[in-house]
């Protein structure tokens, strides 16, 4: 169960060999009643990493594959065993993503699905069988990791941006439909250096996974549905939102 | 917040967790061995008032029985003051209707509005415990609804005893027979001691054994060598005689109670925040300080001062709050002193805090009062770093031979549950005699793993 802290005892985390989902369960565990943790994504060796890094705070931690670019049925089959070992579901955590190379993908539809099927369309499926469990269940948290780049949208960057947008909408739609016997939260952080940005040009400010992760837990313990990181990212983005779009296309970004 | 299809939000009184459940209020004890025995959600759990803190009347996705309907006819027998009551009776009814006779509740906690059931399914203390015990003490008979009907126990029944304590996951309390103790009049002589640290508190409050109510308020904003500073009151019900004539001619009648309107639930985060928390706390303990030694009060001002507001938990804000109450043996006064101090330190301050010694063990197998004293505040709750420190404070309690109390909690671990309650095992034993296991259910027993 969530406890009196917005805290959760079992999570199902969903791109659990990211360095962002490792250093939110760490966090959650390190700091909260964390114990159980089912960690799903694509590739094993990834997840097993993670899992053995986590060990030391959890009492049982478990990896299950689950590939987001799968047809519909089996990313429904594939979250069963994980369900099913965990007993019961707290806390669902969202961190799958990928950062595809725009200039690649300008010219190579194939790239643009993926981006789509790994950000957008495979979490909203998994999304959709979990918010139906949450909701029979009666309590629970839904963690979804966007990006500020959800709400804007850049000349260098637009297939990852509109397939974050994506999520990020359905993300508020899920939370409308569930708050407040389930909270929803979204995260929409910065630039973080993980692995995944690895080798891309880094912008003046950026953030850590851990800050990310010590923001998401203070951002879910005040039943914040859209945690910005940092919270002046809002302000940032409003004011360009505002901008003329020939503007913003020129804009270093 | 009802959905079209009876589904509601609940909270307890801290308004921190919250979950989803089917509410079926239940009028008879016949209805609510139907409502047991009925296919539909599971588990099952009974909810009264609603004043535990925590998730001990929450049962997300499952079928809760609100059994406040069930509050027919007081039986009240007037020489020897033995009342049989529905179990969704309030103690503010039963106290008003037997006061009339000169009888007034054996035990009573700090609010009124708890129903006679989730009295017995947390066995609450009140001020007089170093004396009287729990309310379990004070049960004659109990009458139990399971899937097998309603049985009736009297205190030579282990079934009894797993109840009193047993938060609602034994079966569902239909009636109780309770023996009440006389008075005179509706007021208590309060003599009140002002004290400067926590040596002190804790030195005044064992001069208890003669007085009947005894319990101390704490300053717990106040640190280094003001720590523990606080007020102790002690009290007795207040004999006819000592009545000016004003007062002589009802004493037995309370007069209508004004109560402050609840407040909107707008409240934002802040306003319990560090600086009024601890500007409340020197207002009050520098009020008490300049007030009269020994006054007569009225019994609801002096056993309930906080129901005088409606709603006084929302307050809190949205992130709703926590009461962390302990009790520890009679030489860890350290560990006192250690939650104090951390939450203190750590920017997590009380706005009400309150200690008092405990007499001998409670019989409830989960009942929560044994020797020797207990320290009861309220934080504000969903704060960054608070969990980390109560989990650690957890351990310390546990570590020194003390324990946490279920019906405020909504947050203690399962193995740190197991070893401060060891009898959960008796517990469990009792409640699958009882077909409970499998049915009756909560957010609490979930999440400590009992269920």
């Amino acid at each position: 169960m969530l406890n009196a802290n917005g805290l959760p005892q079992r999570a199902l985390v969903i791109g659990g060999g990211s360095d962002l989902a490792r250093a939110i369960v760490r966090e959650l565990a390190v700091s909260g009643p964390l114990e159980r943790v089912a960690l799903l994504g694509p590739r094993r060796s990834s997840l097993e990493r993670v899992a053995a890094e986590l060990a030391a705070h959890l009492d049982a931690c478990a990896t299950f594959e689950l590939d987001l670019r799968a047809a519909t049925s089996s990313i429904a089959d594939a979250l069963a065993p994980a369900l099913e070992w965990l007993g019961g579901l707290d806390s669902v955590l969202m961190a799958a993503g990928t950062l595809p190379d725009q200039e690649v993908a300008d010219h190579d539809p194939r790239v643009v699905e993926e981006a789509f099927q790994v950000n957008g369309t495979g979490p909203a499926v998994a999304l959709t069988v979990l918010a139906d469990h949450l909701e029979r269940a009666g309590a629970g948290q839904l963690i979804v990791l966007s990006s500020v780049a959800a709400t804007v949208v850049r000349r260098r960057s637009y297939l990852y941006d509109a397939s974050k947008a994506a999520l990020d909408r359905f993300a508020l739609g899920l939370a409308d439909r569930l708050e407040p016997a389930i909270g929803v939260h979204i995260v929409r952080p910065i630039f973080v250096a993980t692995r995944m940005t690895e080798g891309r040009p880094r912008p003046a400010v950026s953030l850590s996974a851990e800050q990310v992760a010590r923001a998401t837990v203070a951002g879910l313990q005040a039943r914040r549905r859209i945690i910005w990181v940092p919270p002046l990212a809002r302000p940032a983005i409003a004011a360009i939102s505002v901008l003329p779009r020939r503007l913003v296309r020129r804009l270093p970004l | 917040m009802a959905d079209h299809d009876g589904y509601r939000i609940l909270e307890g009184w801290g308004r921190t967790p919250r979950s989803r459940a089917l509410v079926r209020p239940v009028a008879t004890a016949d209805a609510v061995v139907d409502a047991l025995r009925s296919p539909g959600p599971r588990p099952r759990l009974p909810r009264g008032l609603g004043r535990s803190y925590g998730d001990a009347a929450l049962a997300a996705g499952g079928l809760v029985l609100d059994t406040t309907r069930l509050d027919g006819p007081i039986e009240l027998e007037h020489a020897t003051g033995v009342v049989r009551v529905d179990a969704g009776t309030s103690l503010a009814r039963l106290g008003r209707e037997v006061l009339r006779h000169g009888w007034f509740l054996p035990v009573t906690p700090g609010t009124k509005h708890v129903t006679v059931a989730g009295a017995i399914a947390a066995d609450v203390h009140g001020k007089n415990h170093h004396r009287d015990g729990s309310i379990g003490q004070w049960l004659r008979r109990l009458w139990l609804a399971t899937t097998a009907g309603v049985i009736e126990l009297t205190p030579d029944d282990a079934a009894l005893w797993a109840t009193v304590g047993g938060m609602g996951l034994t079966g569902v309390i239909v009636r109780a027979e309770i023996q009440l103790i006389p008075v005179e009049t509706r007021f208590v002589v309060d003599r009140e001691v002002a004290t400067r640290s926590l040596e002190e508190t804790l030195e005044v409050l064992q001069e208890d054994a003669t007085v009947r109510y005894a319990v101390a308020w704490i300053d717990a904003t106040a640190t280094g060598r003001h720590l523990g500073r606080g007020l102790v009151s002690f009290a007795d019900h207040a004999p006819r005689d000592l009545l000016p004539a004003t007062l002589a001619r009802d004493p037995l009648e309370l007069p209508n109670e004004r109560v402050v309107p609840t407040p909107p639930d707008i409240v934002p985060t802040g306003v319990l925040s560090r600086a009024t928390i601890r500007a409340f706390n020197t207002l009050w303990y520098e009020r008490g300080r300049r007030r009269p030694a020994s006054a007569l009060v009225d019994l609801r001002t002096y056993f309930y001062p906080l129901d005088r507001v409606a709603g006084w938990n929302r307050l809190y804000g949205p992130r709703g709050f926590i009461q962390y109450q302990v009790v520890v043996p009679e030489a860890a006064t350290h560990v006192l002193r250690s939650v104090l101090t951390s939450l203190a330190e750590g920017g997590h301050p009380s706005f009400l805090s309150v200690l008092k010694r405990f007499g001998a063990p409670s019989r409830g197998i989960m009942s929560f009062p044994r020797p020797w004293w207990t320290l009861a505040l309220d934080l504000p709750a969903r704060r960054p770093g608070l969990e980390a420190l109560l989990a650690r404070l957890d351990h310390e309690v546990l570590d020194n031979g003390g324990r946490i109390y279920l019906a405020k909690d909504g947050r203690l671990r399962p193995r740190v549950f197991r070893a401060m309650y060891p009898e959960h095992e008796e517990f469990q034993r009792e409640r699958a005699r009882l077909g409970a296991l499998g049915l009756l259910a909560s957010d609490l027993s979930r999440r400590l793993e009992l269920d």
